[in-house]
């Protein structure tokens, strides 16, 4: 709270102006140019140009049926469990690294719980995305897009990754807004290791940067 | 004399009363008001793309342009006045790793409620050191646009604190007093004309 002198006449003239600035609609527009406003509106929203490659539209890709066996158990929970929003079973079947954390401010490492010194162990979840997060157990609910439209299987393939080798890159579709983007999440023999939020990308662009044949599931591009 | 002085006294008291009514003289008037304005979403899109939710390192949540390409987006220093009176921002650091800035905001008298850090933005060189943020409507700054790609990513001869593999504005909220929008998911678009980050109150 903080507390202030004012005047009544001083207060007469803000109403005045406040009066006068309320009469004035025209918002300012953001175009690059270095300038302070103060608008009674949001500021008009610029039209950056759509890029044909970043998203899809429902229609594009056929998804498999909930209940689709890969003939992987490992794979089947994962899917059941990320399909179903089922949190406490991707919590349970989240295989945690344990790597040294960082008190810094904006590094790139796992960031340490109050009062845990720099280079102290934590365990974490690595997230992939448009860099990586170090989820920790707790932080699964803000992970996983659970409150997006529509979720959808779409391909299994092998992870192109090969210290990931072993496991299975799972592509889903999740859909907000009426537009498909690609999320992936790397299945390990008895859970899962790694998840990719694939920073806006399209399920194929996604598939393409983190998995590779053979597949359980092809992607299926609707004819 | 009595008399005639209660009747000075009732006059000076009249002409006082109705001078103050009409707002000639001065009132002084001490009172305690909370400020509260909204951090919104930086990118200057109708609506935003949440990637990653909110994550450490602090409060960060990674956001793109919902309708389209994110690289080149404008990015401001974006505030919505709720009650009480102005606050004012400063230009508080570079982001050393990456690229960006920081924007501090505080009281007029002085205490600092909150930090706000927009990462990969290309920085404009003329962003003022403090601006105010009114105590009405939005306030908005220029502060930058997306950068693609981000120079001091490793891929692109950078340093490891600098993790980055795909245009987006990273937002980073360190809050002194008020909260963090917990609602917000990854895997959604909001309208930024309504979807506050951060609610800062004194």
């Amino acid at each position: 709270m903080v507390p202030r002198i004012r005047s009544a006449p001083a207060a007469g003239l803000v109403l005045l102006l406040g009066l006068i600035a309320c009469t004035n609609n025209s918002l300012p527009v953001p175009s690059g140019t270095p300038t302070t406003v103060t608008a009674t509106a949001q500021p008009e929203a610029a039209t950056g140009a759509p890029s044909a490659s970043a998203t899809v539209t429902v229609d594009t890709f056929v998804p498999y049926p909930a209940g689709t066996q890969t003939g992987d158990a490992a794979v089947d929970d994962v899917v059941r469990a990320f399909l179903g929003r089922d949190l406490a079973a991707m919590r349970s079947l989240a295989r945690l690294r344990d790597v040294p954390c960082t008190t810094a401010v904006d590094s790139a490492a796992p960031t340490c719980p109050t009062g845990s010194p720099a280079g102290s162990t934590v365990s974490v979840l690595l997230g992939q995305g448009c860099h990586p997060v170090f989820w920790q157990l707790g932080e699964l609910a803000n992970a996983l897009p659970f409150q997006v439209e529509r979720i959808t299987l779409l391909a299994v393939a092998a992870p192109k990754d090969a210290s990931l080798a072993g496991g299975h890159f799972v592509l889903f579709g999740i859909q907000s807004g009426g537009v498909v983007r690609g999320w992936g999440i790397t299945a390990s023999r008895d859970g899962f290791v790694e998840i990719d939020a694939g920073c806006g990308v399209a399920p194929d662009v996604l598939l393409q940067k983190d998995g590779r044949a053979p597949f359980l599931l092809e992607l299926r591009r609707l004819q | 004399m009595r008399r005639i002085s209660r009747r000075i006294t009732a006059v000076v008291a009249a002409v006082v009363s109705l001078a103050l009514l009409a707002g000639f003289l001065p009132v002084t008037r001490a009172y305690a008001s909370t400020a509260q304005h909204d951090i919104m979403i930086g990118l200057a899109v109708a609506n935003a793309y949440v990637s990653q939710g909110w994550h450490s390192p602090g409060q960060s949540i990674d956001l793109q342009n919902a309708g389209g390409s994110t690289a080149g987006v404008s990015v401001y220093s974006q505030t919505k006045w709720i009650s009480g009176d102005a606050m004012v921002a400063y230009k508080a650091s570079y982001i050393s790793d990456c690229t960006g800035i920081k924007a501090e905001y505080k009281t007029g008298g002085g205490a600092t409620l909150g930090r706000t850090a927009y990462v990969h933005i290309n920085v404009s060189g003329s962003i003022p050191s403090s601006w105010n943020m009114a105590a009405s409507g939005w306030t908005v700054e220029y502060l930058g646009s997306v950068i693609n790609p981000e120079p001091n990513a490793p891929g692109q001869g950078g340093n490891d604190n600098c993790a980055w593999t795909g245009p987006h504005e990273h937002q980073s909220e360190e809050v002194a007093t008020g909260s963090v929008n917990s609602g917000l998911s990854a895997g959604n678009s909001y309208a930024t004309g309504s979807t506050w980050l951060v609610h800062l109150s004194d």
